[in-house]
């Protein structure tokens, strides 16, 4: 039993987009799909602008809205790991899910049919390997591990860095933390 | 993959869910007011009309949404949809869209092969078209994380529509066999004037809680009442889908106007403004939904 979570460090990201490119490769995605993706935003007032990138990925939510509404019991939390999971032989392809999620974090692809998202490379974990987007980080920015482990990199780089959680207020419960 | 540094419209439903909702409040919505006109002993079409059109109006949507799954569509799969009934919206709808078309199956056209019909399988229909209509609403009232939706107004709204339909759609059709229908008899027309008051009366409120709540729900808000949406909102819904029906239902009372308004081809009018204001309704709610953004 794990419960599988990650840090993102937004002080450390060199907005490369490596990430998206190594779960894209890794998983034969369309260019215009991936399970992380980069979003752009600005903070501050002009002229102290500061442009900042928040690449986003599915947050592996414990309390997740996308399998509550799913109908099928395609998308299921694998309690052995702590994430989410799309059995895609059971999916039929009505993205309700995609509407639930708070984090856009889910896409349908017209070809398959059915809807994907990051799996947080579980088949890589169970192998003993890290998440392709994390050893790709070229700025070191991602930190993966078990957080029912206290004493696992992720937690305490969490702790010390004071990470949270987005949009802690909608009860979805996410296991991917952002540190700023 | 939407940008959710601010407000996105969704992007996981379209046409064909919107035609969907739509069909399936005016199927349910035939059915309650055939069922209604009997317990009135209204005489004439009426009361026989709604019961034919439900199940095939309601079955068509159905397929329409079979047909905008992936690929899951005519698989067996599809037939995992009834088995998270407890959980989901979606799946508890499957059961209550299957066991009102099998009633309605059996109530509307047993009668073509002998079975009479039974007053007590009738309210157990009408009964289940009440729940297709509020599941309609519910389907989008339960999304959280799409704010313009997850009002309890969303269901209600839904449901006075399915009725004012299923009136305009019961009515179209008990013309075709009866021309004089609704031509002197106010009972219908009194009735749907009501629940035409009761749609606008929710549909004000319903707005007024998306402009005042989260930023989401007040931009899915402004994009209907003012933004891109705002033709179909004014034009398709509020002008013909209820002020004018509205308009109608109380001028033909007038005696001057009395027996203009009701010739078939007025009522007829009436009908088929009141269904295009009914599609309105669905397209402007599923299309102005929004995903609310995820930075603070
Ligand atoms: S981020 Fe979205 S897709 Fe991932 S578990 Fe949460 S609700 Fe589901
Ligand atoms: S698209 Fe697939 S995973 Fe999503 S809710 Fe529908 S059946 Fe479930
Ligand atoms: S954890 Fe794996 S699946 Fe998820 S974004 Fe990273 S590379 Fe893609």
């Amino acid at each position: 039993m794990a419960h599988y979570g990650m840090l993102i460090d937004l002080t450390m990201c060199a907005q490369c987009s490596a990430c998206t490119v190594a779960c894209q490769t890794l998983y034969d995605r369309p260019p215009d799909q991936s399970g992380v993706y980069l979003l752009t935003y600005e903070t501050g007032t002009f002229p102290a602008v500061k442009r900042t990138t928040l690449p986003v990925q599915c947050m592996q939510c414990q309390n997740p809205p996308c399998v509550s509404v799913c109908p099928t019991g395609a998308s299921y939390r694998d309690s052995a790991t702590g994430t989410v999971q799309i059995d895609a032989s059971r999916c039929i392809g009505c993205r309700y899910c995609i509407a639930a999620c708070p984090y856009g974090a889910r896409q349908y692809s017209s070809t398959t049919g059915v809807v994907t998202k990051c799996t947080f490379c579980i088949g890589r974990v169970a192998d003993g390997l890290e998440p392709a987007c994390v050893e790709t980080c070229i700025g070191h920015a991602r930190v993966f591990g078990d957080l029912d482990d206290p004493g696992s990199d992720v937690n305490r780089a969490a702790a010390e860095r004071h990470a949270v959680a987005l949009r802690s207020d909608l009860g979805t419960r996410p296991s991917v933390y952002y540190a700023s | 993959m939407p940008e959710l540094i601010q407000n996105t419209l969704q992007t996981a439903w379209g046409w064909l869910v919107i035609i969907y909702l739509f069909l399936a409040g005016v199927g349910a919505g035939a059915y309650l007011t055939s069922w209604w006109a009997s317990n009135r002993d209204l005489g004439g079409a009426l009361p026989v009309v709604g019961r034919y059109l439900a199940a095939p109006v309601v079955a068509l949507g159905s397929l329409l949404l079979v047909f905008d799954l992936g690929a899951g569509s005519f698989h067996a799969r599809i037939f995992y949809l009834y088995t998270h009934p407890f959980t989901s919206m979606m799946s508890l709808g499957t059961w209550i869209l299957t066991i009102f078309l099998v009633l309605s199956v059996i109530d509307g056209y047993g009668p073509l092969v002998g079975v009479r019909r039974a007053r007590w399988l009738g309210d157990v229909t009408a009964l289940f078209a009440g729940l297709v209509a509020v599941y309609t609403g519910l389907l989008l009232g339960v999304v959280k994380a799409i704010p313009f939706w997850n009002s309890a107004l969303v269901p209600v709204l839904f449901v006075l529509s399915a009725a004012s339909t299923g009136i305009a759609a019961t009515v179209l059709g008990a013309l075709v066999v009866q021309r004089s229908t609704c031509g002197e008899d106010d009972t219908v027309t009194r009735f749907h004037q009501g629940i035409i008051v009761s749609e606008a009366v929710a549909l004000a409120l319903f707005l007024f809680f998306a402009a005042s709540g989260p930023s989401a729900a007040h931009f899915s808000y402004s994009r209907v009442v003012v933004g891109g949406l705002a033709a179909a909102f004014w034009v398709g819904l509020v002008a013909l889908g209820l002020v004018v029906p509205f308009a109608y239902c109380a001028l033909r009372r007038a005696p001057a106007l009395a027996h203009m308004l009701r010739s078939p081809g007025w009522v007829a009018g009436e009908a088929v403004l009141v269904l295009v204001g009914g599609f309105f309704l669905r397209y402007l709610v599923v299309s102005a939904g929004a995903l609310g953004r995820i930075m603070g």
